[in-house]
């Protein structure tokens, strides 16, 4: 019905010689078509939205400046890093501590199974285990240290990570 | 509001005339392409700061946006700033939006249109008087590109000779393929005022193209 109607009003108008049809009107529309958007138009359109939506790029300036710039975190912020790594963190500590407390027991055990046996503990042996107490003190704490110096790490990276 | 569409007869001619109208229509209800996000989700995720979906806005609509503002203002700098500023008021008030209250299109092209209209009462003046209207020709020789040039710089001479509520009906309705009543609710008018605009553009533009007639057989 529609479709006849327009053949009719088509047909009409092809027969006046001073006006177009309406299927040469919009042929002859559509052959200027508007220009479209240019990217710097685009791109001056999302510079607006950066503008109002700043807070990603905030936060990110933070947490990275507090380490850049004041080359620390507060104790909050550390213990708040500490603990969301708790299990990296508790799991380092307890394979420093388990060889630490080996060593020690080594080495005390050396210490007690010589002492009774021997009729006078040579100065020698009180030396040579007093080294391995050293030593396994020092083994001790130094693994404490590289254990929280991991976990040092492991908190400046979660936080980059979470700028990303 | 979806009768007049069909009474209308430029719209069934428009339609069949054009391969991409099913896509275009596809896209002023907010998603293009199957899969594709809905403008309302985009808006919501642009409301939180999300960059990727203001980005993925402005891909889908700017150039639609931009073909209405050039016109309506026939002068692509002032196109382009009411563009801009359209979309800056869609960011500030995308934190806001109502989902499935009004489609994004339409919503772009009201603010776009009265910013244009607010554009030429300030300038005091229904159209530009220096119109030399720029065209992206595709013609592949330079004698094409001239007469393609020459075609569109005739035809976009007759669209803004026409008053300017009668253009807006235009641009919105054949152009934007825009139905009757949306051209309406932009245009802040009844529908039957529409299809009168468009009835008195469209017999203007017959008789003022006329001339034009052996451009269709070359």
């Amino acid at each position: 019905m529609v479709e006849n109607e327009k053949d009719k009003s088509t047909s009409a108008d092809k027969d006046d010689g001073t006006v177009l049809s309406e299927a040469e009107l919009n042929t002859l529309l559509d052959a200027a078509p508007a220009p479209a958007a240019s990217d710097p138009l685009q791109r001056a359109i999302l510079d607006d939205f950066d503008r109002l939506y700043p807070q990603h790029a905030a936060s990110a300036d933070v947490s990275t400046e507090g380490f850049r710039k004041h080359g620390s975190i507060g104790a909050r912020q550390w213990f708040s890093a500490i603990f969301s790594n708790v299990r990296l963190a508790s799991a380092r500590l307890g394979v420093g501590a388990l060889a630490a407390v080996a060593v020690l027991g080594f080495s005390i055990g050396v210490v007690t199974n010589s002492a009774p046996g021997a009729s006078s503990p040579s100065l020698a042996a009180n030396s040579s285990a007093l080294d391995e107490q050293e030593f396994a003190l020092t083994y001790f704490t130094s693994t404490l240290s590289d254990a929280f110096s991991d976990t040092a790490f492991y908190a400046g990276e979660e936080s980059l990570w979470r700028v990303e | 509001m979806a009768a007049d569409k069909q009474t209308h007869p430029n719209h069934a001619l428009h339609n069949s005339s054009r391969s991409n109208a099913e896509h275009n229509r596809a896209g002023h209800h907010g998603a293009g392409h199957h899969g594709a996000e809905h403008d309302d989700a985009l808006i919501a995720r642009a409301g939180r700061g999300d960059r990727l979906a203001a980005s993925e806005l402005v891909v889908r609509h700017t150039d639609k946006v931009m073909a209405v503002c050039y016109r309506l203002l026939n002068d692509r700098a002032a196109a382009e700033d009411v563009v801009q500023e359209t979309f800056l008021k869609l960011w500030k008030n995308a934190g806001a939006w109502t989902p499935g209250k009004a489609q994004l299109s339409t919503w772009l092209y009201r603010v776009a249109r009265n910013a244009c209209v607010d554009r030429l009462r300030r300038a005091g003046r229904e159209a530009p008087e220096d119109a030399a209207p720029e065209r992206a020709d595709q013609s592949p020789s330079a004698e094409a590109q001239l007469i393609a040039a020459d075609r569109a710089s005739t035809i976009e001479a007759a669209l803004q000779a026409l008053p300017a509520r009668q253009r807006e009906a235009i641009v919105l309705c054949h152009y934007q393929e825009l139905s009757n009543g949306e051209a309406a609710e932009i245009l802040g008018a009844s529908v039957e005022a529409v299809e009168s605009l468009l009835a008195r553009a469209r017999r203007t533009l017959k008789a003022s193209l006329a001339p034009m007639r052996e451009a269709l057989t070359e």
